[in-house]
């Protein structure tokens, strides 16, 4: 419990600059959802955004 | 057992570091600035040796400033275009399709001494490549 409450708050924190994130980078916005999976929900998260191809991007990166 | 769990929330934090970093670097801002998460490490220490109750919360207190600092400050990366606000605004431009000269691109690093190698090539022969 003393785990997961935490994680649940920095989910809440950091869920709508995530959303923020992902609609300027073209992406769909379930996984800014992931955050709130505990405790792996944010490396998960962080892993989702640097490994997928931002539509937005200029280049296509 | 606590020391497989450190080592385990070190991996977790590795991982994460490199993805900020390749996060960062799509948006066109210095992958370095990841490395910030790292005082996470330092804030976790002083509040344990502190007995205090930011212990739960330290881990997480770098995470969520880079990522409100991020989605809020500009990305040079995008600012390749000035119709910033439009929806799918670059997806006409396809990936990498560059109309002018890598040198050019304010993005892209290039060693002065090779920006233009035709014409320093044509005067190291004793020709000028500009007539």
């Amino acid at each position: 419990m003393h785990l997961i409450v935490p994680s649940l708050i920095f989910s809440l924190v950091v869920i709508y600059p995530l959303w923020r994130i992902c609609a300027r980078a073209g992406l769909p916005r379930w996984p800014a959802m992931v955050v709130f999976v505990p405790i792996i929900g944010p490396p998960i998260a962080a892993y989702l955004l640097a490994l997928s191809r931002w539509p937005n991007h200029p280049f296509g990166r | 057992m606590p020391s497989t769990h450190g080592i385990l929330n070190l991996i977790m934090l590795a991982v994460t570091v490199w993805c900020y970093w390749r996060i960062l670097g799509k948006a066109g801002l210095s992958g370095w600035w990841a490395y910030l998460l790292l005082l996470s490490l330092v804030i976790v220490y002083l509040s344990s040796i502190m007995h205090s109750a930011v212990f739960l919360f330290a881990p997480y207190i770098m995470p969520a400033l880079l990522i409100w600092i991020f989605a809020f400050i500009r990305w040079p990366s995008f600012e390749a275009d000035g119709r910033a606000d439009g929806d799918k605004r670059f997806a006409a431009l396809g990936p990498d399709r560059r109309d002018d000269m890598p040198s050019a691109d304010p993005h892209r690093r290039v060693n002065p001494r090779f920006r233009n190698g035709d014409a320093d090539r044509g005067r190291r022969r004793g020709r000028n490549p500009e007539k």
